[in-house]
């Protein structure tokens, strides 16, 4: 299809595919006044039921576990996949980290990037736990946390050199670690199983609610995804990172067609 | 006005949509695509908005204050995640394909297969 | 064994990770192992939830939360038969198609194992869920895992385009499933698919919010099981994927996207939007006869041979959705037998197709599988097609029928046609490919039994699918715990006698004369010489045209989803009213 073809079907059956979905969302309960929902009940319930104050965490490792299982292996299997399409192939090679630029001396890193990534790394990394751990208690939980300590990393990776990256971790270790918290969640769900409940029930101690050990196997569990997810996407970050910077095509040329061929950049 | 929260959704829909459609650039079609899932997030968290109510969570406040919709907002986190994944995979596909042909532009992509 | 349900999805996940864990580390020998035993286990997990659920339907609520004041806060799985069933056919394809990675895939430590393993948990999910949005979890775990093993071999780059494509028209199917999702929670305020029926049945006549939720998720389950005009990304990414990667496209992922629309259609609108049950089965049967036919008659034309396997693929997927779309009872059961026999008949010709290199046995199993795929009876592929024929007739849309019969000559005819071209071109005995000639035989032959033995059982099954009220009230009428499960009374227990004799979804001796002319019909197509087979496939303008579309631009993909989207959403609107 042209490009001018291709735009005018496009406009055409957006302007009736834009009328239907407001015409459809027309018909749902005006904002602000939903109706009494399965949430809203939730909302009432589950403070009691479960000793937990963050209603939304509740319902993502209690009430709703399973889905969030899910989530994990949707985040896991993207890792992986990252992991795959981005390994070298046959005919590249790692090298030393360098910069595109040829023959231009690489500025080093200014010291106000320096001091404030090695000033922020410990307490981004203090964070990312805190918010781990008070997941069931205040926003938060795994996700969130995991994030954060990743970007802990990546502030490391911005105060220095790709290379220093290396003397933190071994990625081995960081896959390690990363199936380990996805593999928790699921046996933390069996082991609901063994004590003869379904799978997946909150059968640890239930605690004093809005204390940090309470609401059961949500700790746990908010425990495991934080792993997982604060490794993922290290790997994520390292993976990318490796590709831009250290992976390159195996030198066939001599230096100088090679330096003549990196200039058309 | 109360309408307004939905109308943004469908227009973020489509809008993202005609992004991918007349893209010139991989990653800008990628971004579209995150476009298009944000209308989800307006979508599902206007659908669990309570006037009057405060965030889900119990520690400061009393149970049985009113409060908005909790499950909209965990599926919301669902989305948040399954989005960000797929995007780091369709930009690790844009990384190598631009390492195999030195160009982002998806035109040129599919005329290399006519 | 009341707590059996979570184990199809929960074993293979995390066998996953421990494959992940153990990267490097295990050598290849024990990977292929390990992965294989996984998928076994999961069939024969599967195979004892089916037995169960012939008995009663078994149900589980996670973590033990069972509706409260009336409301369903937890996730449930409910196991019927044809859910079970899913399970399965998917594990069967997908340990074959682990059998494959040996010998058709670069070792790449355990990453690739532990991708399909979790497709294969994320389709057990899909299969065995009683949760809309869990539904939608689980659909899209699977379209990840799928994306990474799309793109992983990164050097080709038609393979990268073609994931890419997937990747994007996929998501823009999950986000109008989500869409509709959010809008069904708002007027519902549940997300179980029992209670959203019974709620949305209970509100009346469906109104504009329930006709554009219906469309929307109608669209977002179409898009993944790839019929026209939802269909390019397939095409692209089925020509150019690994071989067992293709077989996870042929055997799981389209078969699931029909599923999914009969299974949120029944559970969830079926008692709202019955009334207007003709003008969604009009709708339906119209998309799926128009993707059989465009398909087929594509397949004929199309070039190299993985590129005709993609065709086949959307055109028999055209197929299965007019089995569902008859919505009834028999047109389920004529689904559940012909998605069978057309998985093994797909697979089959894949590792037909993967055995190329001038190998005679290749080209037999590609004749035999074409023949399979016209729908030779007694091949479950065959009976199945007549099935569909008996179903689709009896529901009033007998024109259907013929279009069905030529789109499956078409594509049983392209495939014999590249079997015969690879005899005649064959320089002898080529050793080697034991596993996939083995694997193909076997697979053809599970489809003659499969067509022996399931008619009588699929028609029970596809009658208690559609039986929406003996499902609301197994899972909502006081649903127990899976711990109780053994204890549901007996009432709702056994399969009430009431249901009566229903007919066996097999062949009567008209649709035998259909099936075996239609094969008849497909060898000769193939066997005519280039130019006569040109006229007959009508190339020229249109043929040409119609290649120039499927030239494998994302943008054209998404622009045709708009389109369709957009004509199916003012049809169903104009028509329910």
């Amino acid at each position: 299809m042209t490009r001018r073809t291709r735009t005018a079907m496009f406009l055409g059956s957006a302007a009736v595919l834009g009328a239907f979905l407001l015409w459809g969302f027309s018909g749902l309960p005006s904002f602000g006044h939903g109706l009494i929902s399965a949430g809203e009940m939730l909302n009432r319930v589950s403070v009691a039921q479960r000793h937990i104050t963050d209603v939304v965490t509740a319902v993502n490792f209690d009430y709703r576990g399973i889905d969030t299982m899910g989530e994990e292996f949707i985040f896991f299997a993207a890792v992986v996949g990252v992991a795959l399409i981005m390994r070298p192939q046959p005919g590249e090679g790692a090298r030393h980290v360098e910069d595109y630029a040829f023959g231009r001396a690489v500025p080093p890193t200014s010291d106000a990037v320096r001091v404030l990534g090695l000033g922020l790394a410990a307490p981004t990394v203090l964070f990312a736990l805190y918010v781990v751990a008070h997941g069931h208690l205040t926003p938060g939980g795994g996700f969130q946390g995991g994030v954060i300590l990743a970007t802990g990393v990546l502030l490391i990776y911005l105060a220095g050199e790709f290379d220093h990256l290396h003397g933190l971790y071994g990625e081995a270790a960081v896959e390690r670690a990363e199936a380990a918290g996805a593999a928790a969640y699921v046996a933390i769900g069996f082991l609901a199983l063994v004590s003869g409940s379904a799978f997946m029930t909150n059968v640890w101690p239930l605690g004093t609610t809005g204390h940090l050990v309470s609401a059961g196997s949500v700790p746990l569990i908010n425990t495991a995804v934080g792993v997982e997810v604060g490794a993922g996407f290290v790997l994520l970050l390292n993976t990318f990172l490796r590709q831009a910077l250290v992976i390159r095509p195996e030198p066939t040329r001599t230096p100088l067609e090679e330096a003549l061929n990196r200039s058309r950049w | 006005m109360t309408f307004l929260p939905y109308a943004v959704a469908a227009w973020l829909f489509v809008i993202g949509l005609y992004g991918i459609v007349t893209s010139r650039d991989l990653v800008h079609q990628i971004i579209c695509l995150s476009v298009v899932q944000s209308s989800t997030y307006v979508l599902l968290l206007a659908i669990g908005f309570r006037t009057g109510g405060a965030a889900p969570i119990f520690i400061d406040i009393p149970v049985g204050r009113a409060a908005v919709d909790p499950v909209v907002q965990a599926l919301c986190l669902t989305d948040v995640v399954v989005g960000a994944t797929v995007s780091a995979l369709l930009l690790a596909i844009a990384v190598q394909i631009h390492k195999r042909t030195g160009s982002l532009d998806p035109e040129r992509l599919r005329e290399s297969f006519g | 064994m009341a707590s059996l349900p979570p184990f199809p999805v929960a074993v293979p996940l995390i066998v996953a990770a421990g494959l992940l864990a153990l990267n490097g580390v295990l050598p290849r020998r024990v990977v292929d192992a390990v992965a294989l035993v996984t998928g076994v286990t999961v069939v024969i997990v599967a195979a004892v939830l089916l037995h169960q659920a012939g008995g009663h339907t078994v149900i589980t609520w996670f973590g033990g939360w069972t509706p409260q004041h009336g409301t369903t806060i937890g996730v449930s799985f409910v196991v019927d038969q044809i859910g079970a069933g899913g399970v399965v056919l998917a594990g069967v394809v997908i340990t074959v198609a682990l059998a494959m990675t040996r010998r058709t895939v670069d070792p790449e430590g355990t990453l690739v194992h532990a991708l399909l393993l979790v497709v294969l948990g994320g389709a057990a999910g899909f299969c065995l869920t009683g949760d809309l949005f869990n539904m939608f979890v689980f659909f899209e775990l699977m379209a990840v895992a799928t994306i990474g093993l799309a793109a992983y071999q990164s050097d080709d780059l038609a393979a990268l385009r073609g994931a890419l494509n997937f990747a994007i028209t996929n998501s823009i199917g999950a986000f109008a499933v989500l869409s509709g999702i959010a809008l069904l929670y708002g007027r519902t305020g549940t997300l179980n698919l029992a209670q959203i029926g019974r709620r949305l049945a209970a509100s009346g006549n469906p109104d504009r919010l329930v006709i554009v939720a219906f469309t929307l998720i109608l669209v977002g389950f179409l898009i993944k099981a790839a019929v026209v005009p939802f269909h390019f990304w397939l095409i692209d990414a089925a020509s150019s994927a690994p071989l067992p990667l293709a077989m996870v496209f042929a055997g799981v992922l389209d078969l699931l996207g029909v599923y999914g629309v009969a299974r949120v259609y029944w559970t969830c609108f079926g008692g709202d939007l019955r009334p207007h049950a003709a003008a969604i089965r009009t709708v339906l049967i119209v998309v799926g006869s128009v993707s059989a036919i465009l398909a087929g008659g594509l397949s004929m034309n199309a070039h190299q041979p993985r590129r005709m396997v993609a065709f086949v693929m959307v055109s028999h997927t055209g197929i299965l959705l007019v089995a569902v779309g008859v919505l009834s009872g028999p047109g389920v059961a004529a689904f559940a037998v012909y998605a069978v026999g057309d998985s093994f008949a797909k697979l089959a010709l894949l590792c037909g197709v993967g055995l190329l290199g001038g190998s005679r046995r290749a080209g037999w199993l590609i004749v035999a599988s074409g023949v399979a795929l016209a729908g030779l009876p007694p091949l479950a592929t065959g009976v199945g097609k007549a099935a569909i024929d008996t179903a689709a007739t009896r529901a009033g849309a007998g024109w259907a029928v013929p279009i069905l019969v030529l789109a499956s000559v078409l594509t049983g005819s392209a495939a014999i046609r590249v079997g015969l071209d690879t005899l005649r071109s064959a320089s002898g005995r080529v050793a080697g490919g034991g596993v996939l000639w083995t694997a193909g035989g076997s697979l053809l032959s599970a489809s003659l039994a499969a067509g022996l033995l399931l008619p009588g059982w699929a028609a029970r099954a596809g009658q208690r699918f559609v039986d929406v009220g003996r499902y609301q009230a197994l899972v909502l009428g006081g649903g127990p715990s899976s711990v109780a499960v053994g204890r549901v009374p007996a009432v709702v227990g056994r399969v009430p006698a009431v249901v009566g004799r229903v007919p066996a979804a097999g062949l009567t001796s008209g649709g035998t004369v259909v099936d075996l002319s239609a094969v008849a019909v497909a060898i000769l197509l193939a066997a005519l010489p280039d130019s006569a087979r040109r006229v007959v496939a009508g190339k020229g303008r249109m043929g040409a045209t119609l290649r120039a579309l499927h030239s494998g631009s994302i943008a054209d993909s998404a622009v045709w989803v708009t389109v369709g989207t957009a004509l199916i959403g003012v049809v169903l609107a104009a028509s329910i009213r």
